[in-house]
């Protein structure tokens, strides 16, 4: 028990500083193609232990968004793309749980449940995650398509990034 | 209260969601410039569409206000309308010769009322005792001139005119052409003519000899015309002629007179007292 709170406390801050710290000023794209960025941090969100209750995943969602806000220096936009995520987490889960259901206990893991069903849980809440970021970012509809440009092209990265994560470590929680 | 806070830790989901994200919003709109300017824009955008349709329900239950008030400001506009006024403005001319004294002064005024068909008819004028109007003033037509009638009685803005057509209306009147004058009465049915009684026999009479007034009764200025002559008769039994005039006016379409007033009248009056006290 204490080791699940433990290990996901340290990938909470781990995550956090990754992302402010190393990915934030990585730009594939460069300046021709500026749709590119790096996010990966709500893979905290999206690896907390199954038993966690809905309203501390939206919580935790907040402060997760909130940290990443601080040296992003958009304060509220990736706190409420966060706090999405942590929302509708339980409803992804729904969507791709197993025949036997899930055992409580775990955390939605690769190890736990598999590469397919991790790739699909996985990049289901990072897409929306994604998209509802840029459209906050963006914060109107009218430039629709610049906001699914960037989506997709930053789900794309992230996602190989987290996947290779996921291939070097491979936690069971 | 712990299992409230069970309660909500289980099931409050929904409600943590969207107490976080608006306060997400809140630190959105609050601290990024972009958003905050779109945010705006949208707030203003909003809020005028929504002013707007405020604005037209609440004028769609206004607009029985609005139209008392609009049929208020017609009534008000309607009575600024000419023929909604009493033009107190007096329109005065005089007969000006430069040897000569003012005498009479002449009054626009306008006939609000008239009758030609009875035995005794009245007419009754738009200018009365505030316009300096008094009894016994005469009354001529304009344009083809023509005798109208005596004031008889007035109030403070109308006048009663005791007009020609009347079984009391009595008018001094002379022949142009040799001066013999005497009273001019109607005796009832045709509104175009009048009689001139108290004609002596001996003065020789023409067919449209001119009719006008004699000046006699200081009501009148001498030589307004009348009419003229159109038939004569001896009364049998009397020295005196009774000729039918027809007048050169018709009072049937009388639409405007002027009131004659005679500056001298309280002149002559001193006079005639003078001579019938004695």
């Amino acid at each position: 028990m204490s080791n699940v709170v433990m290990t996901n406390v340290l990938r909470f801050f781990a995550f956090v500083f990754i992302q402010v710290l190393l990915l934030k000023d990585i730009n594939l794209g460069g300046q021709s193609f500026n749709y590119i960025n790096i996010i990966i941090y709500p893979l905290f969100l999206i690896l907390l232990p199954l038993r966690t209750p809905h309203s501390v995943l939206v919580l935790l969602g907040f402060v997760l968004g909130v940290f990443v806000d601080a040296f992003y220096d958009t304060y509220g936009v990736h706190a409420s793309a966060s706090v999405f995520t942590g929302f509708i987490r339980p409803y992804v889960l729904k969507l791709f749980a197993p025949k036997g259901g899930y055992n409580i206990n775990y955390s939605p893991t690769k190890h736990r449940y598999g590469i397919n069903w991790f790739v699909g849980y996985c990049s289901t809440l990072l897409f929306l995650h994604l998209f509802f970021y840029f459209s906050v970012d963006a914060f109107t509809f009218y430039y629709l398509d610049e906001i699914f440009l960037r989506t997709v092209s930053t789900f794309i990265i992230s996602m190989l990034i987290i996947l290779v994560y996921k291939f070097l470590m491979d936690p069971v929680e | 209260m712990r299992n409230l806070i069970f309660l909500f830790v289980k099931h409050g989901g929904f409600v943590t969601f969207l107490l976080m994200e608006m306060l997400c919003m809140y630190l959105v709109v609050n601290n990024n410039s972009s958003q905050s300017a779109i945010f705006n824009n949208s707030l203003s955008a909003a809020s005028n569409v929504i002013t707007d349709k405020f604005d037209n329900v609440r004028q769609f239950i206004q607009l029985s206000e609005v139209s008392d008030s609009l049929a208020r400001e017609n009534a008000a506009l309607l009575q600024e309308k000419e023929y909604a006024q009493f033009i107190q403005t007096v329109f005065k001319d005089s007969i000006r010769e430069p040897e000569k004294e003012q005498m009479y002064t002449f009054m626009a005024a306008k006939v609000i009322s008239n009758s030609v068909t009875r035995n005794n008819n009245s007419i009754t004028i738009n200018r009365g005792a505030a316009h300096g109007i008094k009894p016994s003033m005469g009354i001529i037509g304009a344009g083809s001139n023509g005798v109208i009638g005596i004031v008889k009685s007035t109030t403070q803005n109308y006048s009663r005119v005791l007009p020609v057509l009347h079984g009391q209306s009595s008018i001094s009147a002379s022949i142009k052409r040799n001066g013999f004058f005497g009273s001019l009465v109607w005796k009832g049915g045709d509104p175009t003519t009048l009689n001139l009684v108290d004609i002596p026999k001996h003065a020789e009479l023409l067919e449209g000899d001119t009719v006008q007034t004699s000046g006699y009764s200081s009501i009148f200025p001498e030589g307004i015309m009348i009419g003229t002559v159109d038939t004569a008769w001896l009364i049998p039994g009397t020295n005196f002629y009774e000729i039918k005039v027809k007048l050169c006016n018709d009072l049937s379409n009388v639409k405007y007179v002027y009131v004659v007033e005679n500056l001298m009248k309280s002149e002559l009056e001193v006079l005639e007292k003078e001579v019938s006290n004695e």
